[in-house]
């Protein structure tokens, strides 16, 4: 049961938990049960340990083709939903915030070295923002993982805590060849 | 739904819950755990800067770069208490590219306690957690914060025992919560940098003792030394400014702290020393070199005019009458100044304002000479000396000369004076040329030491002699410093004893002065000397101040009469004193002695008034001892020589 996972491949356990808590909420114990055998992942996972990025991957496919939808639209749906859930886990995140712009602006600095503390030896994407326009930002994601969705989806959820219309344009894109994704972001006041 | 179902739903329910709550305890743990570690680093990592930083500066630049990193903050600032007590900014700093308008703001305060988040901190000697920075208006960077973008503040103090001596504050964007945890561990911070300024005063202190004078708490030779050194660097730079050197050395003053003792003594320097501080201009070092000597180091005057005013207001400070016990009285200074030379050496330049210095003492005290060459050549000379006259004794270049004293009545030689000649380099080098030279370096002790062992081994060498009927005595002259010698009474009981001399035929010639210093010390050593069986004479009687009152304590045997009198016998005033002099003499039971006798009819003068003994070129020049001992051998044809060539007596 043990997988020898090295970090560069893994992914937090939090990231399947999550996952889990939203597909049961909206669709059923049934519905996760029947996702992880489509995957043919085993579904044990918790929060501490580390897990194969492609039982993410193998997750997102199955319930691409179940809902016939595509990939990217599945991990955006995610991202949206799970921000809530963080919110509720790590309420100390948001609360100095009072709107999303500035929230994701701390991410780099305190989001990101607060996750390495809860779980040592996480990857977290650097972001590089440009934030020279007031109400909007432009952020530098690379990453291997080429989760840009998963990014818009936590944007958008973003815009949902705070209360805020979010407007997401990617202007390049890693899924379409491009060496970054560049995301735009507008955020209503 | 069944109820089957339901309950393994809530069963699954109930499991996944549970499952979320180990996972967030698990979580705590691993946070808590991280956090510790993360701490224990931090605290590792002051202590080691703590303990291996060359100074305070390089412990506190570590400690903000770890602490800025640890907890995220975005800026770090260091303050050090000043000398009054106030905050001021180190200028160490970690993140200020972010925030300069909060670093000018900052730089140029100066916090007492209360003001300011530093100020509370003082104040507190405890941390202070400002939540909004940027809404407590009354703080002085409170727009500077404002305009920044930073919010949470925390400072908390640098610690030696409950002395705050720095304040360390910490700054971010956020709004932070006060955090226990956070404090107690920069608490800890706190007093690990304590340790670092502790450990910096006390080197301090240390180098404060070796580079300053306790009593004046100014700088000290070395300090002094240093300090010219720089001066004269800059000048070799620069040489548009002028460097001096003024060498104050206080008049009188060592009758003070005889006088009035130690305590009083040290009471006049302190208020020397702050009165000169008054007159010098805030870039000069005033120094103590030792006892009541004072440099004044003055840099980057206008040519050699403001000399004489710095050296006016010098003395015009020091001639103001001092209180001591309510009592004024007058001391004054004597000061030499040179003007420094770029590529001279500080010793030197302190050497020339001191011959200067020296050159005002003798032309009178209380006033300001300048360094010359000419001077400096005197000075050379001088020291050239003081060398040479140092190493005479060991080099065999003191000789005895002696010269007759004669009995008038009889022409027999009763006595030889036994004087001092220093031939150098094959030349004879009088006692007027060396004489007062090492009665001022106190070479005189020991060269008095050799003329009185020498006189004496010669004087036993006559005793023994078969072709000698009557052996003289010897006389021996004694300075006032050689008196005030506390080994004088064993030098004069061991040389006798050495030389197994008859102590009676030792005459030892002190002058009035010897008992004008200190009349007691005086008497009890010339007291001392009879009971050695040596006898007393009076030299140079008559020119000197004592007065008669001392002249009955004195334990004399013998007085002489100085030349000065003899050679003016013909004056009727002179001859009356001589008349009295001799009479008064024999009415204290003392024998009379003439001294520069020259002519047949100081001689018959003399002899009708009754002198007992007399000495001059008349009789006999002063000679070897070899010379001497056959005049000694010759006694009895020389005296009715002497007696015949004398006029016959009139009256």
């Amino acid at each position: 049961m043990t997988r020898p996972i090295t970090q560069a491949v893994a992914m937090k356990g939090i990231v399947f938990n999550l996952l889990e808590e939203i597909v049961v909420r909206e669709h059923g114990d049934d519905t996760w049960d029947a996702l992880l055998d489509a995957a043919g992942v085993d579904g044990v996972y918790t929060s501490l340990g580390n897990y194969p990025d492609a039982d993410l991957m193998a997750l997102v496919g199955a319930a691409s083709q179940a809902l016939a939808l595509p990939a990217d639209d599945i991990v955006r749906w995610y991202g949206r939903n799970a921000l809530p859930l963080l919110a509720e886990r790590y309420p100390a995140f948001f609360a100095p915030h009072s709107d999303a712009r500035a929230f994701v602006l701390t991410l780099n600095e305190i989001i990101h070295p607060e996750v390495r503390k809860l779980y040592p030896g996480a990857l977290t994407p650097a972001f590089a923002f440009d934030a020279s326009q007031p109400g909007r930002l432009v952020m530098d994601y690379r990453s291997e993982r080429r989760l840009c969705a998963f990014a818009e989806g936590l944007l958008l959820g973003a815009g949902d805590h705070f209360g805020q219309q979010v407007e997401i344009a990617q202007s390049e894109c890693m899924h379409r060849g491009d060496e970054r994704c560049l995301i735009e972001i507008g955020f209503s006041s | 739904m069944s109820d089957a179902l339901e309950r393994a739903e809530r069963r699954r329910a109930r499991e996944r819950a549970a499952r979320h709550e180990a996972e967030a305890i698990s979580e705590r743990a691993t946070r808590e755990l991280y956090e510790q570690h993360e701490r224990l680093r931090l605290l590792r990592t002051v202590a080691r800067a703590a303990n291996e930083a060359a100074s305070v500066e390089d412990a506190l630049s570590t400690a903000l770069a770890a602490t800025c990193e640890h907890w995220s903050w975005q800026l770090g600032h260091a303050w050090l208490c000043a000398d009054d007590g106030a905050l001021v900014s180190t200028g160490l700093w970690v993140g200020r590219e972010r925030f300069d308008a909060f670093q000018r703001a900052t730089e140029q305060l100066r916090l007492a306690a209360g003001e300011g988040l530093p100020g509370r901190v003082l104040a507190a000697r405890g941390a202070v957690w400002l939540r909004d920075f940027s809404r407590v208006t009354e703080l002085p960077r409170n727009q500077a914060a404002m305009v920044e973008g930073l919010h949470t503040a925390l400072g908390f103090p640098v610690l030696v025992g409950s002395e705050v001596v720095g304040v360390l504050e910490f700054l971010t964007e956020r709004v932070v919560e006060p955090d226990e945890g956070l404090i107690d561990l920069m608490a800890q911070v706190g007093t690990e940098l304590g340790r670092v300024v502790e450990r910096q005063r006390a080197a301090d202190r240390l180098v404060h003792q070796a580079t300053h004078d306790a009593l004046t708490g100014l700088p000290n030779r070395v300090l002094i030394s240093d300090q010219l050194a720089r001066a004269l660097s800059r000048m070799r730079r620069d040489p548009a400014g002028c460097t001096a050197v003024f060498f104050i050395d206080l008049d009188g003053f060592k009758a003070v702290n005889d006088t009035l003792g130690h305590a009083s003594g040290d009471r006049i320097l302190r208020e020397v020393a702050a009165r000169l501080q008054q007159v010098v201009r805030p870039h000069d070092t005033l120094g103590r070199l030792s006892g009541d000597e004072f440099i004044l180091v003055c840099e980057a005057l206008a040519g050699e005019q403001p000399l004489a005013e710095i050296g006016e207001r010098i003395l015009a400070v020091l001639h103001e009458p001092f209180v001591l016990n309510s009592e004024p009285f007058q001391l004054g200074a004597s000061v030499g100044v040179t003007l420094a030379a770029a590529e001279k050496e500080p010793a030197e330049l302190i050497a020339e304002a001191d011959a200067a210095m020296y050159r005002a003492k003798q032309l009178g005290r209380g006033r300001c000479e300048t360094y010359s060459e000419e001077l400096g050549a005197r000075l050379r000379r001088r020291s050239e000396l003081e060398r040479a006259l140092r190493s005479a004794p060991d080099n065999g270049e003191l000789r005895l000369h002696y010269q007759p004293e004669v009995e008038l009545r009889s022409g027999r030689i009763a006595g030889v004076e036994a004087l001092l000649r220093w031939e150098r380099d094959g030349a004879t080098v009088m006692p007027g040329e060396f004489i007062p030279l090492a009665e001022e370096t106190g070479l005189i002790v020991p060269i008095g030491a050799w003329v009185l062992d020498e006189a004496l081994r010669q004087a036993r060498a006559w005793e023994r002699d078969a072709t000698i009927a009557q052996a003289p005595w010897t006389s021996v002259n004694l300075s006032v410093r050689q008196l005030a010698d506390p080994e004088i009474m064993t030098r004069v009981a061991d040389a006798l004893a050495r030389h197994e001399t008859d102590p009676s035929k030792l005459l030892l010639e002190v002058t009035e002065s010897v008992i004008l210093d200190d009349v007691e010390a005086g008497l009890t050593v010339l007291t001392g000397l009879t009971q050695l069986g040596a006898g007393i004479a009076i030299d140079d009687f008559g020119t000197g101040y004592a007065s008669l009152s001392y002249l009955r304590r004195f334990p004399a045997s013998a007085v002489k009469i100085d030349r000065s009198f003899i050679a003016t016998l013909e004056d009727s005033r002179t001859l009356a004193i001589v008349t009295a002099m001799i009479e008064l003499g024999h009415a204290l039971g003392l024998i009379a002695i003439a001294e520069g006798i020259e002519t047949a009819e100081q001689l018959a003068v003399l002899q009708a008034l009754g002198c007992d003994l007399g000495q001059g070129y008349y009789f006999a020049r002063p000679a070897p001892a070899d010379e001497i001992a056959a005049l000694l051998r010759e006694d009895e044809q020389l005296a009715p020589l002497v007696l015949g060539t004398a006029p016959a007596q009139t009256g």
